[in-house]
Parts: structure tokens; C-alpha cells; sequence
């Protein structure tokens, strides 16, 4: 009996998503705050959260914003705005605060608005433009996203490195 | 089994609750330039209150604040040192958890020897 068209189709079929495979990506978690879309790799985020009770640091570096109580910690706050000279977060109600791990460091990170988990394709990660002044630094590199339009993506564990530099430099 | 506790000064400045070792102040009284150690944590909004300290060699000295809210008998649980990340100055030297609430410890005679320039907040 010959065999029908789905068996053949069948017998030619792959065994798994091979063109996928092919195409590596990672992970970002993605939010806005001020006018920037910004992403950093999922792995350095620990949790997202509502803003509790800021308490201000006395003779602090102006991007750090204060120390807030989460889950019996206390965690350091960075505006971004202002870490990368693009102007100031105001928190608001719908501010949200994203804590992050890295080298050890726990860092709680302002965001105006969640986006969201995206996977991103390597292959479409730009290089920062050059003459981005302090930013680019700490820029993992730029994505075109028919979505989201230009997304800035974020190299967390530096920018943690250099607030804490900064910090201690003062 | 008894549950370690430590006795704390809690006090504003500008709207801000911090709290210091009760140990460490003698008394409360009014501001006296002469004696004050300027405004680390930024000038008081109203007050003329101070919080009187001695410090070794340097006889008293006085922090300017609003008022005192009282004293507070926390667990030592409830303390937390100052996470590295933040690197505060170097008087601010953890927070007590108020809840989830952070109010800054402060320590007192280490204001002294801090440069004093204006409070960033």
C-alpha cells in the first residue's frame, strides 16, 4: 500500500525545532522608566514589587535614592535615570521596584512601568552607538523591536560595580 | 529563652524618623550653635531641639533635630547593618526594620569627624 501524503511528510519530518536551536537568545526583563525602555538579563532579577517606605540616606550620592525594607532586608535603591544622567525618576503609585542580585549585591532598581519578560536574539543585539558619553559603559547593547522601538539593553553587575565605586569614591 | 532587646532614641529631622543608641545621648535640650556639630542629616525643618552627646576629649556635643518621638525598645533581630551597596556616611551604620519600614541608625560621636558638607537629601 502506498504510503499517504502525512506519512511521507511525517518520514521527512525533523525530530525538533532545529532552526530555533540555530538562533540563540536570551532572556531580559524589560521596563520603562522616563522616556527610556530599558532591559536587563533576566538572571539578575530577583523580584518585582510594589514601592514601600523609602527611607532617605544622609550625604548619599544623588542616584541613590535611599534603602527600602524588603522580605526583612535592607536594600539600596538606584534611580537609573540619574545613574545615567538622563534626568530623575518621580515614584509614583505605579512605580514598581525590581531587586536585583549580582556579585553578591543586593540592588532594588526604579522602574515607572513593567513591560515584561522578553527573549531577545543575539543576532539583533546592536553594539551601543559610539559617543554615548558615560551610558554606553554600561550598555549591553541596543535592540530594534517592531514592538518596544529602541530598547536599550543594560549590563546590570556593571552598573552595580560603579554605584558602589562611586559610592565609596565620594 | 529571652529575646535580646536594645534601647533606642527615635527622633525627626525634616520629616525623616531616624534613631540613635540611647546610650550614647545624655540628655535632650535646645540647640546651641556653640556646641552643634552642624546638620548631617540636613537642618531641621522647625525644631530647636538637640540631641546632647559626649564625646571623648571633646566634652558635649549637640545634634540639631526637630523633636523626639520617644523610645523605642527593639529586638536585636530587627536591626540590619547597612548593606555595602549603599556605602551611607560613614554615622549612618544600619537601619532598624520598623515593620518593613527602614529608620536609619545614626551614630553619634562618628558625626563628629564627618566632613561637613550639605545633606544630599
Amino acid at each position: 500500500m502506498e504510503p499517504s501524503l502525512l506519512q511521507r511528510a511525517l518520514a521527512n519530518a525533523p525530530d525538533r525545532a532545529t532552526a530555533q536551536a540555530a538562533r540563540p537568545d536570551e532572556e531580559f526583563f524589560v521596563f520603562r522608566t522616563g522616556e527610556l525602555t530599558l532591559g536587563v538579563r533576566s538572571e539578575h532579577v530577583r523580584e518585582v514589587t510594589r514601592m514601600g517606605p523609602l527611607t532617605p540616606l544622609p550625604r548619599s550620592p544623588s542616584f541613590l535614592l535611599g534603602v527600602v525594607g524588603h522580605r526583612g532586608e535592607v536594600v539600596p535603591l538606584v534611580d537609573l535615570l540619574r545613574f545615567l544622567s538622563q534626568g530623575e525618576s518621580k515614584p509614583t503609585n505605579r512605580s514598581r521596584l525590581f531587586i536585583s542580585e549580582s556579585g553578591g549585591q543586593v540592588v532594588g532598581f526604579l522602574a515607572d512601568h513593567v513591560i515584561g519578560l522578553r527573549r531577545i536574539f543575539v543576532a539583533d543585539k546592536m553594539p551601543a552607538p559610539a559617543g554615548g558619553g558615560a551610558t554606553q559603559e554600561f550598555l549591553d547593547g541596543v535592540v530594534q523591536s517592531r514592538e518596544l522601538g529602541s530598547l536599550s539593553l543594560l549590563h546590570l553587575p556593571r552598573i552595580v560595580q560603579s554605584a558602589r565605586q562611586k559610592s565609596v569614591a565620594r | 529563652m529571652t529575646q535580646a532587646l536594645i534601647d533606642l532614641v527615635v527622633f525627626s529631622v525634616n520629616g525623616i524618623r531616624y534613631a540613635a543608641d540611647l546610650g550614647q545621648v545624655r540628655r535632650i535640650d535646645i540647640d546651641e550653635p556653640n556646641e552643634s556639630i552642624g546638620h548631617p542629616l540636613g537642618p531641621p525643618a522647625h525644631g530647636r531641639r538637640a540631641l546632647v552627646f559626649s564625646v571623648e576629649d571633646s566634652g558635649e556635643r549637640r545634634l540639631a533635630i526637630d523633636e523626639v518621638l520617644g523610645v523605642s525598645r527593639v529586638p536585636v533581630t530587627d536591626l540590619r547593618r547597612m548593606p555595602a551597596a549603599a556605602h551611607a556616611a560613614r554615622f549612618s551604620i544600619g537601619a532598624w526594620l520598623d515593620g518593613e519600614e527602614p529608620v536609619l541608625l545614626v551614630d553619634l560621636p562618628s558625626m563628629i569627624s564627618t566632613p561637613v558638607t550639605p545633606a544630599a537629601h
